[in-house]
């Protein structure tokens, strides 16, 4: 295979969990950008097995930073913010902004013949909350998640559910870190 | 008589041929160096805050002048390193950028180790992350690059500012050897411009 490519595998996540806007609770809007250098805005991963070097990417229309809002905010409110994506106003001035730049995020297959495949994934996040009208800092932090597992993925689908454990769990680190400094 | 010279030249193709698979594979097989970076210097400005700079080499699991692997996928088993020639710690390296950066923006930086006589107002810890460039037996190579920097107030221990850059590079490889020095250069120069671009920006904050 090699001097073919590139290759591209399209992994399919479940859908964003529905979660209602709670009645009570902190107002929170949230804002996720990718800043990632080098990457498309859906790509995941690297997948490496014998001679193929490929990529994973999110399937369908969604950016990684689209996807990642809907989550945190779908996190957030089942955490008791009334949590909603950026740009819906009007915002009041006592509102609270959680505004979250994604600088990494790399789930790596490194899957040699006769070996359990070694999955790795890290992320990075840079995160900052502030009061919409005075700007003043509630919370700020650099984020970092990194695991290395043995998955033994042997179709699509466990490799979408292997990559899918590793972002939800990068996500839940950001949200309970944001929940630890800035209470709903 | 014909047949013979078929033979010898078969023979002598098939020693040419396993000469070139041990060379590949023993290439493979040992660690391969990458010529560190030329580090930029700058004078320490006369008068501007003092800033202590302190690099924390965050990666597991490999030596401080490691900066990537070759991996192999067909037979099985981890093949070798790719190294710092000098084996000097890649983060010294990025030290010497950022207190030089620091310099240019009218920072009296210094390297924490060498910062004892004067106390810094600002202590700037940068941590590495991810740095790392990979080679496998297909014919792409991978780099990233993931590092924070934190500023806090010594006096207090308050955070002042916190921010990262990350950096990812790909490039087809060409041969065996040579094009581990073309991507690592490509890597850091590029993690380099990012630090220079936003690494005094948390000193502001």
């Amino acid at each position: 295979m090699a001097g073919c490519g590139p290759f591209t595998f399209p992994l399919t996540f479940s859908p964003t969990a529905t979660v209602e806007l709670p009645t009570s609770g902190r107002v929170v809007w949230v804002t996720v950008s990718d800043e990632r250098l080098g990457n498309s805005a859906t790509w995941l991963g690297v997948v490496r097995t014998g001679d193929l070097v490929g990529d994973y990417v999110l399937q369908g229309s969604d950016s990684v930073a689209l996807r990642m809002t809907r989550d945190v905010v779908a996190a957030l409110r089942s955490k008791g913010y009334r949590a909603s994506e950026s740009g819906a106003p009007p915002r009041q001035p006592e509102d609270t902004l959680l505004q979250i730049r994604i600088v990494h995020l790399a789930a790596t297959v490194h899957a040699a013949a006769f070996q359990t495949p070694k999955w790795q994934w890290s992320s990075g996040f840079v995160c900052r909350s502030t009061i919409e009208t005075s700007r003043e800092p509630l919370w700020a932090d650099f984020v970092y998640t990194s695991e290395t597992q043995s998955i033994s993925a042997s179709s699509r689908k466990k490799e979408q559910e292997a990559v899918e454990a590793f972002y939800r769990g990068a996500v839940s680190d950001v949200v309970r870190h944001f929940a630890a400094a800035v209470p709903p | 008589m014909e047949c013979h010279r078929a033979v010898t030249i078969v023979a002598l193709l098939s020693l040419l041929n396993s000469g070139c698979v041990a060379l590949a594979y023993t290439e493979w097989h040992s660690t391969s160096f990458v010529t560190p970076p030329t580090s930029v210097s700058a004078d320490l400005p006369a008068i501007g805050k003092t800033v202590s700079v302190r690099v924390e080499d965050m990666r597991t699991g490999v030596a401080g002048y490691e900066i990537g692997s070759k991996l192999t996928t067909t037979w099985g088993f981890e093949a070798s390193t790719i190294d710092l020639k000098d084996k000097s710690p890649l983060a010294n390296h990025i030290a010497q950028d950022v207190v030089a950066t620091l310099r240019q923006r009218g920072y009296r930086s210094v390297p924490m180790a060498k910062s004892a006589g004067e106390p810094a107002e600002v202590v700037l810890t940068v941590r590495v992350h991810v740095f790392t460039l990979v080679v496998s037996e297909g014919d792409r190579m991978d780099g990233e690059a993931l590092v924070s920097f934190e500023a806090t107030d010594p006096a207090t221990g308050r955070r002042l500012g916190v921010d990262a850059v990350g950096v990812r590079v790909s490039t087809m490889k060409a041969f065996l050897g040579g094009e581990y020095q073309e991507l690592f250069d490509l890597l850091y120069k590029r993690l380099r411009d990012l630090l220079r671009e936003k690494v005094f920006l948390v000193l502001q904050e």
